[in-house]
């Protein structure tokens, strides 16, 4: 898959009344409604119905021109969205709710209830999109050698020496790798949020 | 100054550098805004590093990348599919996770669990796998249901029946033995049904056992046990299973594991349900292998005083080290049970136990040596002790030697068993003109019918004492019904097969004076009766059909040869023409016996024995004089008297003949006169029967008493054996009933025609009572014991 931007996806968004700029968004976004929504406690057929409708949703405000990416960040903007829809639909479906209540009292349910622990659930959800996403990007860009020292050492908590040897490089390119495959993540984050 | 390298800015950030050395670095960072800005950009990396490391530690961002399993409820709905709405992680084990789920096309909650990714792939997982596909295929109560196994994304999962239960150990805690011991067999059940698939489960214990609030166990994980990871300090690959719960074949290489490995674990619970420790208490798994290997547990009455003591023998024989010891599978556990809740004998015997008794029989037997050398003792003495010892530590299996003990309800179950036949008999030779012919044989029918299912019934439950008590009634049912349904069915009737109608007819017409059966009739009777018992033969494989289908063969024999017309049935010419081949035949096998042609000597004397006791029987037993030489009836003593006398010289003479085989004292003697002797109490009943003979000159109130002196003995025999085990007397008695009831027909029940089925019914009766008996009192033993 190709790296675009987020600010890339909206601008075409915006500018573009092809159907292809509709289907790279949704290629972006979609995958984390439907995660979130299937957290929320839809089943896998309704969490794709949301994410289309959240997606649907937003793309008709997007229009009218009432998202300001200035004013906050897109992903909040897209909670409160989903948050709606989700909950919305949610509201039609008692069957788990009623088998979840008859069983322990500890389900699912029990543990988010507040605004609050589905905005977090939410951010993590969003937060870990993104990681991946520029993970992802970040892999393609690099030697594979570079990016896997990388994610020995940094992540993994492997020795300088141990990564160093199994690659046969020097302990200092070891530290290099890490330090310039961090700046690139950071960059890739700032593009997609 | 040059510039510092990568490596000292990593260091200076992670706090490694010496304070000289910072003292340095921070010196020249003052003064170089290149390295600056590196420091700084490192501080702002680090921030993001802190978040992919955080991800990464709980598998998400990296959980393609890593073997640690599913760890979200997410990963698990996307690998799970549509169908099924994971809800909630319910625990984690070695061996994967366990989610919850919702079927939401049958509405139903349903377990997921993860298995962990192989780590290398062997026969054993192909086998484990195999397993759960079989497991899949049945329901049994006791176990949870599989309903699908799958892999998606090299990702192996099994969904499961969700059981809402409480593990083994915390669901019993408090209840009393009884209830305890239901669980426990359910648990069997369970086990028993999955071993005789021929599938182990490897790793029972109390967490894989959940008990619903019905107090019904199910058993979880069958079948794919084997997944557990090996655990560590073990030679990788040899170990699977808990600790804990491991039977010693399976943690010492090399390791092989059978049915019996699942009935170690099993015999574990049982002694936690005994005593409610653990028999194995280390902690450490070094220890603790070492114990499972090498020690026997406390006795579990000695760490609670109340243990029944047939429940420790069956809980240590599950404990055996050697698999080969132990219960072959969970189905003989269960049925050992089974026999103690019913209050039966108990066949196990622990090797832990045995083994002591052994030691101590060498000991003693080689101090016998020392007092027999120094000759504190006699060459006889020794010899029996050495017998007695020799017994002790070579039994018979428990279960015959059980099954040959008179006890109470035994003793009703054969006396009910021959009320029953004696009905069935009193059927036969009595005239029912109060019901059509076609309906006579039915009462008879129907109790052979109900014998031989009751008998088949209790044998498939594996109750074999009661099955061969039953069985055997059947087998003695059948000659007598089918001779009753052709005799008065008129089938087979001497009038269409005249063949030797002269010869047995003539004899048993006189004898009953009433039926009129054929030869021929005769002959289809003892055919049937020896393809039943062979029947029974080859289902029980049990000593008693043995002798029964050597008796229906002499019988098809002796009919055949009569049908034949090549005998006539006449006491005078049997007695003339079996007692002096008898007797020629018995001496020749006490003379090859003494010249140590033991094995044509044993033939020999049996034949020649049954040859003598047979013709000598018929002699005193019938009115006539025979053979004048033999007993000649002097002038001054009546029929009946001379009769009298004959039995009682008879039994002399059986008895004097015992004591010479004894003297003799080899092995076939000895066996010979324990057989004479069972003819001593025999003889005393049929004089018995002799005294109660109108034709003696004596006052009227003597006969009054000689008319109940055979019933009465009779009974006394049959109950008072059972102290003694005097099988002599037993059977004896049973006869002496047989007889007094068939005098009790002639004389006083001729004509009423429901005698023979009341008989038939208090058999029945009786039958029932030694059924019910010994549930009741194990019933009571047990409320008591606790």
């Amino acid at each position: 898959m190709q790296w675009v931007t987020t600010t890339q996806v909206l601008e075409e968004l915006r500018t573009s009344p092809e159907a292809e700029a509709w289907h790279r968004f949704c290629d972006h976004f979609r995958p984390v409604m439907v995660k979130f929504a299937k957290q929320l406690g839809l089943s896998a057929t309704d969490a794709e119905d949301a994410a289309q409708e959240i997606m649907l949703q937003f793309f008709k405000a997007f229009r009218e021109g009432k998202y300001d990416r200035e004013k906050g960040r897109l992903s909040n903007w897209l909670f409160g969205v989903a948050k709606r829809v989700i909950l919305n639909l949610r509201g039609h479906q008692p069957l788990e709710r009623l088998i979840a209540d008859k069983t322990t009292g500890t389900s699912f349910w029990d543990l988010i209830q507040d605004d609050h622990s589905i905005k977090q659930s939410w951010d993590a959800q969003w937060r870990q999109m993104v990681l991946a996403k520029c993970l992802d990007q970040a892999r393609r860009e690099f030697n594979p050698k570079v990016f896997e020292a990388f994610e020995l050492y940094a992540i993994q908590d492997k020795t300088v020496d141990e990564v160093a040897q199994r690659f046969k490089m020097s302990r200092n390119a070891v530290y290099i790798a890490k330090s310039r495959v961090l700046s690139r993540l950071r960059q890739l984050e700032q593009q997609f949020e | 100054m040059n510039c510092f390298e990568l490596e000292a800015i990593e260091r200076y950030m992670s706090g490694e550098l010496k304070a000289t050395e910072r003292d340095e670095f921070e010196g020249h960072l003052k003064d170089c805004p290149a390295c600056m800005a590196k420091v700084g950009e490192a501080t702002t990396n680090e921030k993001l590093l802190t978040e992919l490391r955080k991800f990464h530690k709980e598998s998400l961002l990296l959980s393609k990348y890593s073997k640690a399993g599913i760890e979200s409820t997410d990963r698990a709905q996307t690998l799970v599919g549509e169908r099924y709405r994971v809800i909630r992680k319910v625990g984690e084990g070695s061996a994967g996770q366990v989610f919850q789920a919702i079927d939401t096309v049958l509405e139903r909650l349903v377990a997921v669990k993860f298995l962990r990714p192989r780590s290398s792939p062997n026969g054993a997982d192909a086998e484990a796998w195999q397993e759960a596909r079989l497991m899949s295929r049945f329901n049994d109560p006791n176990i949870a249901q599989i309903y699908e196994i799958g892999e998606i994304e090299d990702q192996r999962f099994i969904m499961m029946e969700w059981i809402d239960g409480l593990p083994l150990t915390e669901a019993w805690e408090g209840l009393p033995l009884q209830q305890k011991l239901r669980i426990y067999l359910g648990v069997l059940d369970g086990v028993a049904a999955a071993h005789r698939r021929n599938i182990i489960h490897r790793d029972l214990k109390p967490s894989n056992i959940l008990v619903t609030s019905g107090l019904k166990p199910k058993v979880l994980d069958f079948g794919i046990s084997l997944e557990t990871s090996p655990l560590e300090g073990i030679e990788q690959g040899l170990y699977r299973g808990t600790p804990a719960y491991s039977a010693p074949e399976q943690i010492c290489p090399p390791v092989k594991i059978y049915p019996a490995t699942d009935v170690f674990a099993l015999g574990i619970l049982l002694y936690e349900l005994l005593t409610d420790t653990h028999p194995f208490p280390q902690t450490s798994p070094e220890e603790l292998f070492e114990s499972i290997r090498t020690e026997y547990p406390e006795l579990p009455s000695a760490v609670r005083e109340k243990t029944p003591i047939p429940l420790q023998n069956i809980c240590l024989k599950a404990l055996e080290k050697d698999p080969h010891k132990r219960y072959p599978n969970a189905q003989s556990l269960s049925d050992d049970i089974h026999r103690y809740l019913r209050g039966e004998k108990v066949w196990s015997r622990p090797s832990y136990l045995t083994d002591k008794i052994h030691q101590d029989v060498f000991y003693h037997r080689q101090k016998l040596k020392v007092w027999h050398d120094n000759e504190l003792l006699t060459e006889k003495e020794l010899d029996k002790l050495d017998n007695i010892y020799e017994r002790m530590i070579s039994p018979a299996d428990l279960s015959i030697i059980e099954a040959r003990k008179l006890s109470l309800s035994q003793v009703c179950l054969y006396l009910g068993g021959w009320i029953v036949v004696l009905g069935s008999f009193v059927l036969f030779y009595k005239t029912w003109d109060h019901i059509s012919i076609y309906w006579r044989p039915v009462p008879a029918l129907v109790a052979t019918a109900l014998m031989g299912i009751f008998g088949l019934v209790m044998w498939q439950r594996k109750d074999y004492r009661l099955s061969v008590g039953f069985l055997s009634t059947a087998n003695l049912l059948i000659p007598i019904t089918i001779l009753l349904t052709l005799g008065q069915w008129k089938v087979l009737s001497p009038a269409n097969y005249p063949w030797g109608t002269e010869s047995l007819y003539t004899g048993l017409k006189e004898a009953t004076s009433h039926v009129v059966v054929g030869n021929i009739q005769l002959f289809t009777s003892s055919l049937c009766w020896l393809m039943f018992s062979l029947a029974l033969l080859r289902i029980t494989r049990s000593l008693i059909f043995v002798v029964f289908s050597i008796i229906a063969f002499l019988a098809l024999l002796t009919t055949c040869y009569i049908t034949a017309g090549m005998e006539k049935w006449s006491p005078d010419i049997i007695a003339g023409r079996y007692l002096y081949p008898g007797i020629v035949l018995f001496v020749a096998g006490v003379w090859f016996d003494r010249h140590a042609y033991t094995k044509y000597a044993w033939p020999l004397c049996a034949t020649g024995l049954a040859l003598i006791i047979l013709p000598l029987s018929i002699i005193a037993g019938s009115e006539n004089t025979l053979f004048g030489w033999l007993y000649r009836r002097p002038e001054f003593l009546s029929e009946t008297e001379h009769q009298l006398l004959s039995f009682v010289c008879n039994g002399v003479f059986y008895l004097s003949l015992a004591g010479i085989c004894r003297l003799m004292g080899t092995r076939l003697q000895r066996v010979l006169a324990q057989v004479l002797n069972w003819l001593g109490p025999l003889h005393i009943l049929a004089v018995l029967r002799m005294l109660d003979n109108k034709e003696y000159d004596l006052p009227e109130f003597h006969y009054l008493i000689y008319r109940f002196l055979l019933p009465i003995a009779s009974i006394g025999f049959v109950f008072g054996s059972v102290a003694r085990q005097m099988k002599s007397f037993f059977f004896s008695g049973l006869a002496g009933i047989a007889a007094s009831a068939h005098k009790f027909t002639v004389e006083h029940l001729d004509k009423f025609f429901a005698w023979p089925i009341s008989l038939i019914i208090t058999g029945i009766f009786c039958m029932f009572i030694s059924w019910m008996v010994p549930r009741w009192k194990a019933n009571r033993k047990l409320r008591r014991k606790e």
